[in-house]
């Protein structure tokens, strides 16, 4: 399977172009920043060929879908649709500065993929449906925009604790400004919201489908609707309570936990509670 | 009352209410809801079993502060709506197209500038910039004192959005409570060839009729090559109603079968384990030929007899058939399941004069002999038997509203978060030498992308008009 060398290489491209936009940060080169996003972009390149590739396989092996329904397979994806995300991001708003944070993000899901086992698996009949494979795009997705949401929401902090000492040193001062940053974490969570809500629906449609049943309140589906209300309080907050800056970027980063949780803390630390009766 | 009204429409009553239903919904996944009472009590404890029970923990999202959260949501969503409703009717109907001192003021995006060309001169290059860096439908009109208004606007129903994605949420949250009420779901299992009426639901066991025959004509299995894996399984069924056949189908896994009302799901499968046939074969322990060996079919619970070599009659008993078979805590061997994932057989095997032994023989194993007692290998060869499918029964006569609901709430939150209400006023008032032009605008939302626009049009009209 030549999927897992392409894997490597857009991985090593992530770093290179991660190390740009950090570079970018400190020296502000227009050439350095444009270099940072075609690396990005080359590297997005390689991932998709590597995903075709990975598809075409499990085609061949007789399995019918894209394979996306294992941990390799879903963190794989994930890590791509943060790079899709963030270059759409910085082509449509152009702040090159968030890049130095996003990318290595997008790197660090895709190096965690090298300790997993990268077997395509079989897939159950029920998980055999186009609802799936809608449904796991969209929520990550959606996932992908939190993500960004996040690295613009740690940034907005940092800028912001040391400009409460009244302090512009060296590199804080080359973020993008506080109003900014905090306009663009509200844009992020913009885009992943719609995404996450089509990622809840499609998914009980396909329970429908499957089993009959649209919600059943199983902790995955149960963490995705936490999730929903969290970034929902988001928007209202913001929106209609006035929130803005401090207060807003602590409940996105608080919803990219919850997040983080949906898709890894359920599999990883409920599970056990409910493999007991 | 104005202040219970004025309570329960507020947005901060809805954080409140979104992040207290995110807090509570974790319970219900941290605790295993509706578990056997027992398998509580050995993992928490008589105690905190009883504190836990008497508060809901154990099944949170029918429990009645659950409830009441949502209809707390509902009361705040209609409320909002309607305080709303009202706000917004008074502001389309007070809505100027004119710019007079008084939008002026409210706004405050605002821009004048001094012209020395004459008002008439002036207002085809502002007609001609708005439409091309506004767009939206343009109003002009001519003041009495020789004055002219502009009033461009876009996305002029975006106010609309805000009800179709909250109201939406109240059309799920009916969906579901119709579903609550007036759905049933259950299960009945058919063996191929048989039929029946009736079913059993979830919760109760209780038996139900189904008001039709379901009849299993068929069922096959697919599994991925090589393994024991299942890849597909789909069930021929027919439909009778009133003794005639209505239809016939092919239901597989995401593919059911609805008729009136019913929808009926592929969603297991299994083997009966009581009328099937095993197949044992019977060999001499060091045969060297294959020509000594004997199979035979015998039903569980069945025995057959066969002579050795010796001369001797041997009966075989069937004793138990497990077609997955596994072991409990204690050593006893019982069946995961009712699919031939590892068959096993225990026989006695009675040679004449001899005291009876007995013993497993496994398909998957066939070099597993426990005993190597008596001068024979027995080994299960395969079991042939009919199968019966497992399909999940239903009505929910909710479904519809729950996915209208999801579609209208899909529309209005990509609506709400990305259509802003847009205006620009100008107004053109003559005065010597020129005229005055003053612009103003409002977004209601995505402010800092219209003020960017705002403040690119007040360039364009500095440009082509101070030349
Ligand atoms: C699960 C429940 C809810 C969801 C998913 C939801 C969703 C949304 C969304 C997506 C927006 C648009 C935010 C924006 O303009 O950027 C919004 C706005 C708003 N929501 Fe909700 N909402 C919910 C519940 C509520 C409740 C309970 C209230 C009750 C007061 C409420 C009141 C408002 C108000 C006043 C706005 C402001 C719209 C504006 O200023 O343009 N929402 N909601």
């Amino acid at each position: 399977m030549y999927n897992t060398q392409f894997f490597g290489l857009a991985m090593i491209i992530y770093v290179i172009s991660s190390l740009l936009y950090i570079i970018n940060l400190v020296h502000r080169r227009m050439h350095i920043a444009k270099m940072a996003f075609w690396t990005a972009f080359a590297g997005l390149s390689c991932h998709s060929f590597a995903l075709i590739l990975r598809t075409l396989s499990s085609y061949r092996m007789g399995i019918g879908q894209p394979p996306f329904t294992n941990l390799y397979s879903s963190m794989v994806f994930f890590s791509w649709s943060v790079v899709l995300i963030y270059l759409i991001f910085e082509k449509k708003y152009g702040y090159q500065a968030l890049g130095a944070f996003v990318m290595p993000i997008a790197f660090l899901i895709l190096a965690s993929t090298a300790l997993m086992s990268n077997q395509i698996e079989p897939l159950v009949p029920a998980l055999q449906s186009n609802w799936l494979l809608i449904h796991v795009v969209t929520c990550f997705f959606g996932y992908a925009a939190f993500a960004v949401a996040f690295g613009v929401s740690i940034m907005y902090l940092v800028k912001n604790y040391y400009e409460g000492f009244g302090g512009q040193n060296g590199i804080i001062s080359l973020l993008p400004s506080t109003h900014v940053l905090d306009e663009l974490e509200y844009k992020a969570v913009a885009v992943g919201f719609p995404f996450l809500t089509l990622g809840i629906i499609t998914g009980a449609a396909w329970a429908h489908y499957a089993w009959g049943s649209y919600w059943s309140w199983d902790p995955k589906e149960t963490w995705s609707l936490i999730t929903w209300f969290v970034y929902a309080a988001f928007l209202h907050a913001r929106f209609s309570a006035g929130w803005r800056g401090r207060r807003t970027a602590i409940l996105s980063i608080l919803g990219f936990l919850f997040v983080l949780m949906t898709y890894f803390g359920v599999s990883f630390l409920l599970g056990g509670l409910h493999s007991y009766a | 009352m104005k202040r219970i009204i004025k309570f329960f429409s507020s947005i901060k009553l809805a954080i409140i209410l979104l992040i207290s239903l995110a807090f509570t919904s974790i319970i219900g996944t941290v605790i295993a809801q509706k578990q056997n009472p027992v398998l509580y009590v050995q993992h928490y404890g008589e105690g905190l079993y009883k504190l836990f029970r008497s508060m809901g923990f154990f099944d949170v999202y029918h429990s009645w502060w659950f409830i009441l959260l949502l209809i707390l949501l509902s009361i705040n969503i209609l409320f909002c709506a309607l305080r709303r409703l009202l706000r917004d009717l008074r502001h389309l109907r007070l809505s100027p197209t004119r710019l007079d001192d008084e939008t002026a003021r409210k706004f405050n995006l605002s821009h004048s500038m001094m012209l020395d060309k004459a008002v008439s001169e002036c207002k085809d290059k502002v007609l001609s910039i708005i439409k091309k860096d506004m767009g939206g439908t343009i109003k002009q009109e001519q003041g009495e004192e020789g004055g002219f208004f502009f009033f461009s606007e876009k996305n002029r129903h975006s106010w609309t959005f805000f009800y179709l994605t909250h109201l939406s949420i109240l059309i799920i949250l009916l969906g579901g409570i119709l579903s609550a009420v007036l759905g049933i779901k259950g299960y009945m299992q058919i063996l191929e060839g048989e039929k029946t009426d009736k079913f059993y639901e979830y919760a109760s066991q209780n038996e139900y009729s189904l008001g039709f025959t379901v009849r299993c004509d068929k069922f096959e299995i697919e599994y991925y090559p090589n393994t024991m894996r299942p890849k597909d399984y789909k069930s021929t069924l027919s439909i009778l109603d009133q003794g005639r056949e209505i239809l016939k189908k092919i239901i597989e896994v995401n593919k059911p079968l609805h008729y009136r009302g019913m929808t009926i799901y592929q969603s297991s499968y299994g083997e009966d384990t009581s009328s099937g046939n095993l197949v044992l074969q019977v060999k001499p322990m060091n045969a060297e030929s294959t020509e000594l060996f004997q199979e035979f079919n015998v039903a569980a619970g069945g025995s057959f007899e066969f002579t050795g070599a010796d001369g001797i009659k041997r009966q075989v008993k069937v004793l138990r058939f497990l077609p997955d078979f596994a072991m409990d805590g204690q050593g006893k061997a019982f069946s995961k399941s009712n699919q031939l994932k590892n068959p096993a057989v225990q026989i006695m095997v009675t040679k004449e004069g001899d005291t009876p032994f007995a013993l497993w023989c496994f398909q998957a194993y066939p070099d597993f002999h426990m005993i190597k007692k008596g001068e024979y290998i027995y080994t299960l060869k395969g079991y042939k038997g009919r199968m019966y499918t497992g399909l999940q029964v239903g009505k929910d006569p909710g479904i519809w509203v729950v996915w209208l609901g999801c579609i209208l709430l899909m529309i209005g939150v990509v609506l709400v978060l990305y259509s802003s209400h847009q205006r620009i006023w100008i107004r053109l008032t003559p005065e010597k030498p020129g005229c005055g032009l003053q612009i103003v605008g409002h977004a209601d939302k995505n402010k800092i992308g219209f003020e960017n626009k705002f403040k690119y049009i007040c360039q364009e009209l500095t440009d082509s008009l101070k030349q």
